[in-house]
């Protein structure tokens, strides 16, 4: 069992080595078709009393020949490379022959039919003269590596520096250009630039940004922005003035720079203070009262009908335009454009845009708002705006209500909102830390 | 019919002794036959007659007679010739 088995992989290992011989052979003739193609080929037919003779002058002068076909016993038809043919009346006679071309094929055969086409020839240099011309200016800028700063900075730098859609390629002095980029743009680190044919490669990486240290030999206070009930406090360093539970208003020291020093017991010597970089979080129990105003009539756009259409082909940063008038007769208008861009089908977009611009005239009509559509939207802007302001402040809201009034045309919508929120605020002093005798003398910590 | 017994030249001696390839040396042609299916000859001399059944082709101190149906010169050089089509016999006169 295992014979036959080992005797089927032989069958099969042959198989495959027989089929790769004959797939290079059929690859060996079709190259030779190709090559043949290429070079060009005539078919001859030779008549004489010996064309067999022919045929050996023919492998003296190195004319190669295939395709023989014996039609009779004095004519004799082959095929040569073009570049023989020459030859071919010279060797018919050495032999005592006759030559006659019957057909001809391949590129050179095809191409001469056009030989006499001069505008074609001259349309095909052109366009072969301006792709080698057009081929040395940039039409692509690609950014890469980039997260914080905007693809559009960079490119606006490079615009001042002289590179931008439709510069000349070889103009440009990469090493030059990227230094004097990375010397403007402070938050880059690194950065190269590849020209590849019409295409530039911006290659970035950013600078990671210096962590803020806290200057701690400048005094401080800790002082609150808001007034509210203390909830939370954490003294990292400096004299807490408060408790939790108490009440603070804006502007009180919560946390003070001043350190007193405690004398021994029974001692009657004031032995003064340090005057520290007071740091610390506080939070608080706030209310806040936000309002927003609506007038309950609006002016509402209305579109009268009348529109116009204009085109306009957008290249390399250069505009022509489809259209005669550029005067717009609308007192009010909207000017909606739709753009197509001309994409390469991997995305990259080149410097060719076609712009449909439409111009809508419009009225304005004043318009009578829902009531409580009107409360809902402010209700909503209120929400919004002290979530932002709380988001500074690590706070949350704990409960909210509105009022709404509506006067003089007017709606006004006032949300109070009780919310827990961090309120102290690091507020640096005059001098420097270290002692504070009792009688005002500073003394350094450097000292 | 048969001829005359051939007489081994100086050079054909020599390259007995020195174990050298006769092809090389005494200029002899050489012959490669692929079944009989395809005939490859180096250092020929020329082609002196072709046809579909009987092609003979010059081998300087022989005359190569190949024999067969649908033969083809699919190739030739100054070097060598290739012949293709159904071969049924190779003789040497």
């Amino acid at each position: 069992m295992a014979a036959q088995k080992v005797a089927g992989c032989r069958t099969n290992a042959a198989g495959h080595l027989v089929l790769r011989v004959l797939r290079n052979r059929k690859c060996g003739i079709c190259l030779k078709k190709v090559v043949n193609l290429i070079r060009g080929t005539v078919r001859v037919e030779i008549t004489g009393a010996s064309p067999a003779v022919f045929l050996n002058h023919c492998a003296k002068a190195n004319v190669s020949f295939w395709g023989l076909k014996w039609r009779d016993a004095t004519t004799l038809s082959l095929v040569v490379p073009l570049k023989d043919v020459k030859k071919l009346n010279s060797l018919a006679e050495k032999a005592m022959c006759s030559c006659r071309i019957e057909t001809k094929r391949g590129l050179p055969v095809f191409l001469f039919r056009f030989h006499r086409r001069y505008a074609l020839i001259a349309g095909f240099l052109l366009s072969v003269i301006t792709v080698c011309i057009l081929s040395q200016f940039i039409l692509t800028i690609s950014v890469e590596g980039n997260q914080t700063v905007s693809t559009a900075e960079i490119l606006s730098a490079l615009r001042r520096h002289g590179v931008t859609i439709g510069t000349y390629g070889p103009s440009i002095d990469e090493g030059q250009l990227s230094n004097e980029l990375l010397l403007e743009l402070e938050d880059l680190s690194w950065m190269t630039i590849n020209l590849h044919g019409t295409r530039a490669e911006v290659v970035v990486r950013e600078a990671e940004k210096k962590p803020e240290i806290e200057d701690e030999s400048i005094p401080s206070n800790v002082v609150a922005v808001a007034s509210g009930i203390i909830s939370q406090m954490e003294v990292l360093r400096g004299q807490a003035c408060f408790q939790e539970g108490d009440t603070v208003a804006e502007g009180d020291v919560l946390i003070s720079g001043y350190v007193d020093l405690r004398e021994p017991k029974y001692s009657q010597n004031d032995l003064g203070q340090m005057l520290v970089h007071a740091n610390g979080t506080v939070f608080a129990r706030t209310w806040r009262t936000l309002s927003a105003v609506i007038p309950m009539q609006a002016e509402v756009k209305e579109y009268t009908g009348a529109s116009k259409t204009r085109l306009y082909l957008s290249f390399m940063g250069k505009r022509l335009n489809f259209f005669q008038n550029a005067f717009i007769s609308y007192e009010q208008y909207d000017k909606i454009s739709k753009t197509h861009t001309l994409t390469l089908p991997g995305g990259q977009e080149m410097p060719l845009s076609l712009t449909l611009e439409r111009v809508r005239e419009y009225d304005t009509v004043l318009y009578n708002l829902d009531l409580n559509a009107a409360q809902d939207m402010l209700e909503e802007r209120l929400n919004t705006r002290l979530a932002e302001e709380l988001e500074t402040r690590d706070g949350t809201l704990i409960s909210s209500e509105f009022t709404a009034v509506e006067r003089d045309g007017l709606l006004t919508v006032t949300m109070s909102a009780e919310c827990t929120e961090q309120i102290g605020k690091v507020v640096e002093l005059e001098g420097n830390t270290g002692y504070v005798a009792p009688n005002g003398a500073t003394d350094t910590e450097d000292s | 019919m048969e001829g005359k017994p051939r007489r081994d030249s100086i050079l054909d001696k020599t390259s007995q002794v020195f174990d050298l390839p006769a092809d090389v040396l005494t200029g002899l042609p050489r012959l490669e036959l692929l079944g009989d299916r395809e005939l490859r000859m180096e250092r020929h001399k020329g082609i002196l007659s072709y046809g579909t059944e009987e092609i003979q082709i010059s081998g300087g101190k022989m005359i190569v007679r190949i024999r067969g149906s649908a033969l083809e010169l699919k190739s030739m050089s100054t070097a060598e010739l290739l012949i293709t089509g159904h071969i049924i016999e190779v003789a040497f006169c």
